[in-house]
């Protein structure tokens, strides 16, 4: 059962009220907690229902085509069930774009950016992960795998969000050659289909560090391998079929810049 | 693109399977839907037409380029709907130069007292759109008592965190987080029919 110092901040995170290090903790908890990511998302409801409660105004007719014309414009659509093997890309460009823009970042000037001002954030985030593990009684391996990732002194991580409530978490060990993912309220691939995971530099194609699926709750904490050195500025997570892709084929639907964890 | 008459008889998780199959009546269909929905909200949020025409039009092609962000088994698709439009809303306000309007805005939502003076400053359409959407909202939110109803407003429509909500109310942080629990709680208790059959 779920602890109500947790509970009681649910409503106020469904709303985003949430800021620093409490909200780091409350979404390190979420990313284990399958009874507190219902609430979460019965409160996201609640909070949705106040939209219906703006009286309606009509949109200008005259934007209804606007939106076809700008969704025939884009791609297809990304991971879709049924509708056979995704298309490959024309260019890497735009997918790059999305990309960076998913991860907050200005494709302009990617390398130059610093993108070691959240690290201290972002370790509390994994700390409070480590801690939830630790908590839970048959997490045990996973503590060790995170904990043994975390060791070293050219560790990298980042968090990959998008603008849905799923996120990874990644720690890169280069010394070990390993790669942990930490994922929570992120379903798992439909059949025949998989998470891929890509290493983005600005101006290179997208790099696979490897692939994973979650479980039935929505979370996981797997160890790849990726066989690279950890250089990307950013990391992005795209649908591919089952067995990855070379190179994306789908959109990229959460990404986050990498950061040194020991500055 | 005009919906079929077997499509406008689909409910919303039909539509998004179509959606991903890349079918655009489906697209139509949900927009004819809930794009009234999806305008009102950022209409509320946003100070103007344009930029509520543009969020609008980022919710649906985001819809359509990435419908497997949508799990059904977590909300419906109107609420998810709901929740893009007004993070979409909110960063706009956020990343434009019109946060000091937005705030005004917000204070004439949240508080009737201050309500003439600063809609002043707005045109006559604006003021009558605001004071629609305080007479809704006093309506919908009833459940609530006046406190938890401003923490919940400000949060929703402002985008304002518990500590910005206790700085813009001058109450301590601990009441404010008391009513923002109280306050989601009963809204929460209170949703009773699920959503997202077509209506």
């Amino acid at each position: 059962m779920t602890d109500s110092r947790w509970s009681d901040l649910a409503g106020a995170y469904a709303l985003d009220a949430l800021e620093g290090e409490e909200k780091a903790a409350f979404e390190a908890r979420l990313a284990l907690d399958a009874e507190l990511r219902k609430l979460v998302d019965e409160y996201r409801e609640a909070a949705a229902s106040i939209a219906a409660a703006v009286p309606e105004r009509a949109p200008p007719a005259a934007l209804r085509g606007r939106v076809l014309a700008r969704a025939r414009e884009a791609r297809a659509p990304a991971a879709g069930k049924g509708s056979g093997e995704p298309r490959p890309r024309s260019s890497v460009v735009p997918w790059v774009l999305l990309a960076a823009s998913l991860a907050g970042l200005s494709y302009v000037g990617l390398s130059n950016r610093s993108l070691r001002q959240d690290s201290a954030s972002l370790i509390v985030e994994i700390s409070a992960l480590r801690d939830s593990l630790a908590s839970t009684e048959g997490e045990r391996e996973r503590l060790q795998t995170l904990t043994r990732a975390l060791t070293g002194s050219s560790v990298q991580v980042a968090s990959l969000t998008g603008n849905v409530e799923r996120r990874l978490w990644l720690v890169w060990n280069a010394e070990q050659n390993l790669l942990v993912v930490a994922a929570s309220g992120l379903p798992p691939a439909e059949p025949n289909r998989t998470y891929q995971l890509w290493g983005i530099r600005e101006g290179d194609q997208p790099v696979s560090l490897g692939t994973f699926n979650t479980g039935a709750d929505g979370t996981a904490v797997v160890a790849l391998s990726p066989g690279t050195q950890p250089s990307f500025e950013i990391s992005a997570l795209t649908v591919e079929p089952a067995g990855g892709s070379p190179q994306p084929t789908t959109t990229p639907f959460l990404a986050g810049p990498w950061r040194a964890a020991h500055d | 693109v005009r919906p079929t008459r077997d499509l406008t008889s689909l409910a919303d998780e039909a539509l998004m399977a179509r959606v991903r199959d890349g079918d655009e009546r489906a697209l139509a269909t949900l927009y004819d839907r809930h794009g009234r929905l999806v305008y009102s909200l950022a209409r509320a949020i946003v100070p103007g037409d344009a930029d509520a025409e543009e969020v609008t039009e980022d919710v649906f092609v985001a819809l359509w380029t990435a419908p497997e962000r949508f799990d059904a088994s977590r909300g419906s698709l109107r609420g998810w709907i709901a929740t893009m439009a007004r993070t979409r809303s909110l960063d706009r306000v956020r990343s434009s130069k019109r946060r000091q309007m937005a705030h005004e805005r917000a204070a004439v939502l949240s508080d009737e007292g201050t309500a003439v003076a600063l809609a002043e400053s707005e045109s006559a359409e604006e003021r009558v759109l605001l004071a629609d959407v305080r007479t809704s909202l006093d309506r919908a939110l009833s459940v609530l008592n006046d406190d938890q109803r401003r923490a919940v407003e400000l949060a929703y429509f402002q985008g304002l965190s518990q500590s910005e909500i206790a700085a813009a109310l001058g109450e301590p942080l601990g009441t404010v987080k008391t009513r923002l629990r109280d306050g989601m709680s009963k809204l929460r208790a209170s949703l009773s029919a699920p959503q997202g059959a077509p209506r």
